[in-house]
């Protein structure tokens, strides 16, 4: 029945004190897939995690691990449930050396040692066994905080934000790394994050929380293209977001008349168009003639002040930097409609 | 919540927090019990005299312990003077010595052929006292001396842990030292004083070494008069159940107050206080002033001691002493392992299921403002109803008499010792437990590791310097006690602090003073360890 997947989250609802903390939530997450949930803080992230590690329990809904339900119709607590966990603040039993953290895990295992070293081998520690963890950097400690989860061989595998306490410079190296090792173990695995770079770059499919609910889900760069919520496109990059004024201008068509078609009519919908509506028209390209007005250079991203001629009034947009460097010769923009979000305003 | 209570160690922690309930209810019980003769006889006599003198000695000891106490602690905390250091460890050392301890010492060389009243007889040409001790004034200014470190640790740690900014707002507002102090510092430091002085009151009022030796009637010295002079048990419980009430009543407004006086800090990133230098006779004024409390609480009586010990180290004999010491250090020792024990189960369900067991562990934590007296009060009631019934069952069934099983045995002191120190344990565990985040306590669970696991190869692990030091606090505190000792003991048995406490109301104080002080080099150890504890941890940050 569950051939393909490791972890079924079915309808699942948690209050804390009175507040729905998660709502009616479902989640499958196939066989060695990576899957991160994305959200701002108090959206229920860290909550599901706890919920299905079996911290705390659900007031409805069930649980599926594996072949067992673990919540529901059958309860499995924690230390039976088949769920490793990487934790924000790393956990590693400061007591203990590295050999004996991830021993901790295996104390009845007859291969022990064997099964500590080859874990250890895996993530690239093998001569930190008789250490104690304050004597390792964050990513080591890290690391060996994930040998140490794979050492019981977990179902599914939860990271609960756990580059958070890494500098940045670092975090993603050390987060590849260590989503490389769980797929060649093929480990289920889901990432809580509220960092957008983190959860796009590492994971197979991100889910957009809000408000304990899915509001959005998708591959990454699905998502990006082409988020089905003004939450999502604003989380996950760079996208301007037009008042009323200068919605105005866009229904006149200055952007194209096919796209003022696409908007909906009145005011009760978010525009929000992202820098790679822009580019460059080549020769056989119309696009929109413009006047510079003003520009701030934002690395990666310039924000313009420009005027569309033919237009009263001037509207700031975002373009990439390489396109702006091309457009002060052109003072022509070309205007892509897929990049153009409509939403219903919340 | 089903599932929660499945859970052992939930269940446990629950079942031993409600310990406590059971002498607060026994005696509690006794507000609705009718009016005996014996009551009718005390209520006409001296119960008058017991509420007055009680509240009269803990209003005077609040007052003047409050003001020793946060002054001396003020001049520590924004002075720096030489060997202030030092001073800050010696004004915590009057808590090695007993109330009693200083009792005997000042009524004895303050007594018409003491040490001082001699020199004030030969100075003044006269055949007056000097102080006449046996008295209400008397026992204020022993219970000051010997309790003022608690105000002052408090307010101290309060004082510390003002944002140097608060100063310099209020010198920049024009304001001197002095009125930094009442309008500033003193309000800040209002909820740390009031709850310094509340265990000052608790302590006063559960007193009954200083009383007994003084002959003041109080209300814990009434307890034990009713009980053993009287014996009627419900006039004594009666007695037990307003004193009680009182505790309860000192608490709640202890908690009001500090209700209304939450201060929340606005200021952010706090720069700790710069402490400001004295010197020349500013600096002598500051060291005098702290140093007078060390002197009256701590060196005095101790070196008043030695010196009788030297004088009646003939009186003991080894073997004699050995034994006296032996069960008094084996008693305390079970005691506080036993407390221990207990705490960790308390403390750990709390971990497990906050929710649930928190206000059961309120509940533990309450034993400790239970006075000595009412305590062993709320025992025996209930363990002689057991020794009655069980008696009456096995003599109808089995024609044979069990007589007093319970009563007057070791179990019914260890089951005081538990309820009047189980708090300090769990206090010592929770600021233990404290220290390791749940995270490692998650990360055990989801590696397959069980509640027991977990316990033992973690948070005990973890924290063993913390339990250790909670097992000798509780140790020193029940070496020391002394009202539901004398209560509850089985024949024959005795420890360092009652073999004093007899020998000293035999008038035979020379005698008393090698137990008294082998209790005292014993209660400076945690003190000697806390303060290492607290240096290296103002070091470190």
């Amino acid at each position: 029945m569950y051939d393909n997947e490791s972890l079924i989250v079915n309808d699942v609802t948690h209050f804390y004190k009175k507040t729905k903390s998660i709502n009616n939530f479902s989640l499958r997450v196939k066989k060695g897939e990576v899957v991160s949930l994305l959200g701002p803080s108090g959206c229920g992230k860290t909550t599901l995690l706890r919920l299905i590690a079996g911290f705390d329990d659900p007031v409805s809904g069930e649980i599926i691990i594996g072949e067992n339900i673990v919540y529901g119709s059958n309860y499995i607590s924690t230390e039976k449930r088949g769920v490793g966990m990487l934790f924000q603040d790393i956990a590693l039993f400061p007591h203990l050396t590295v050999g004996k953290n991830i021993g901790f895990a295996i104390e009845n295992n007859k291969n022990r040692n064997e099964v500590i070293i080859n874990l250890l081998k895996k993530v690239g520690l093998e001569k930190f066994i008789n250490r104690y963890p304050d004597t390792l950097s964050g990513g080591q400690q890290q690391r060996v905080a994930l040998a140490r989860a794979l050492a019981r061989n977990p179902e599914v595998m939860l990271l609960d934000e756990p580059f958070a306490s890494l500098d940045t410079w670092s975090k993603y190296d050390i987060g590849e790394g260590l989503i490389k090792i769980l797929k060649s173990s093929n480990t289920s695995t889901l990432i809580v994050t509220h960092d957008p770079q983190e959860a796009m770059r590492l994971s197979d499919r991100v889910l957009i929380m809000l408000n304990g609910t899915i509001v959005d889900e998708g591959a990454p760069d699905k998502l990006y293209k082409s988020s089905k919520h003004s939450f999502s496109a604003r989380l996950l990059g760079p996208i301007m977001d037009f008042k009323e004024q200068e919605k105005q201008l866009i229904f006149k068509g200055i952007f194209g008349k096919k796209f003022s078609e696409k908007v909906i009519k009145g005011n009760n919908f978010e525009l929000l168009i992202r820098p790679d509506a822009f580019s460059i028209p080549n020769e056989n390209e119309k696009g929109f003639e413009l006047e510079i007005i003003s520009y701030k250079n934002l690395g990666l991203l310039t924000e313009l002040e420009i005027n569309v001629s033919g237009s009263p009034l001037n509207i700031k947009i975002l373009v990439y930097t390489n396109i702006f460097n091309m457009l002060i010769n052109v003072k022509k923009l070309l205007f892509d409609k897929e990049w153009a979000f409509v939403f219903p305003k919340s | 919540m089903f599932r929660s209570l499945q859970n052992g160690w939930v269940l446990f922690a629950i079942l031993f927090s409600l310990i406590v309930i059971v002498p607060i209810a026994t005696v509690g019980s006794f507000v609705f019990i009718n009016e005996g003769d014996t009551w009718l006889h005390l209520k006409e006599t001296v119960l008058l005299n017991y509420i007055t003198n009680s509240l009269v000695i803990a209003l005077c000891v609040f007052i003047f312990s409050v003001i020793i106490g946060t002054m001396t602690a003020w001049i520590i905390s924004i002075f720096n003077f030489p060997c202030c250091k030092y001073i800050d460890w010696f004004l915590i050392l009057p808590l090695a010595i007993p109330s009693y301890a200083l009792c005997y010492v000042y009524s004895e060389t303050f007594g018409f052929n003491g040490f001082f009243s001699q020199m004030f007889q030969w100075l003044t040409n006269s055949n007056s006292y000097l102080v006449n001790f046996y008295s209400i004034e008397g026992a204020i200014f022993i219970f000051t001396f010997s309790l003022y470190p608690y105000v002052y640790i408090l307010a101290r740690q309060s004082f510390i842990s003002q944002s140097a900014s608060y100063i310099e707002i209020s010198k920049i507002s024009g304001h001197n030292l002095v009125k930094i102090f009442f309008k500033n510092s003193i309000p800040y430091a209002r909820p740390a004083i009031i709850g310094g002085a509340t265990l000052v009151i608790m302590e006063t009022l559960a007193d009954y070494g200083v009383a007994d030796y003084l002959g003041i009637d109080t209300f814990t010295k009434g307890i034990y008069r009713t009980w053993f002079n009287l014996g009627d048990i419900n006039s004594a419980g009666k007695l037990s159940s307003i004193l009680l009430l009182t505790v309860f009543f000192v608490i709640f407004i202890e908690r009001t107050s500090r209700r209304k006086a939450k201060y929340n800090k606005n200021i952010r990133n706090d720069r700790p206080l710069i402490k400001r230098n004295l010197s020349g006779f500013n600096a002598y004024l500051a060291i005098t002033l702290c140093l007078i409390p060390v002197f009256l609480g701590f060196l005095i009586p101790l070196i008043t001691l030695i010196s009788w010990c030297f004088k009646s180290i003939s009186y003991w004999d080894l073997y004699s002493f050995i034994k006296i010491i032996f069960s008094s250090f084996s008693i305390a020792f079970i005691a506080a392992i036993l407390c221990m024990a207990c705490a960790i189960i308390i403390v750990y369900g709390l971990r497990v299921n906050y929710k649930f067991v928190s206000p059961f562990a309120r509940i533990a934590s309450m034993g400790y403002s239970i006075p000595g007296a009412v305590a062993a009060i709320g025992i025996l009631i209930p363990i002689i109803w057991m020794d009655n019934n069980l008696n009456i069952f096995f003599s109808k069934y089995f024609n044979y008499s069990t007589g007093l099983l319970l009563s007057g045995s070791l179990a019914a002191l260890l089951f005081a010792y538990l309820i009047r120190f189980l708090a300090l344990s769990i206090q010592s565990v929770e600021n233990a437990f404290i220290r390791v985040p749940n995270s490692l306590d998650n990360a055990a669970k989801v590696l397959g590791a069980t509640n027991k696991k977990i316990l033992k190869n973690i948070l005990i692990k973890l924290n063993i310097n913390g339990i250790c030091l909670g097992i000798l606090v509780v140790f020193v505190d029940i070496l020391k006690e002394l009202p539901a000792t004398i209560i509850l003991r089985p024949y024959d048995f005795s420890t360092l602090a009652i073999k004093a406490h007899e020998l000293a109301m035999d008038e035979r104080l020379y005698e008393a003073s090698l137990p008294l002080i082998t209790i005292i080099f014993v209660c400076l150890c945690p003190l000697f360890v806390i303060n290492k504890i607290t240096t290296k941890y103002k070091r470190e940050n």
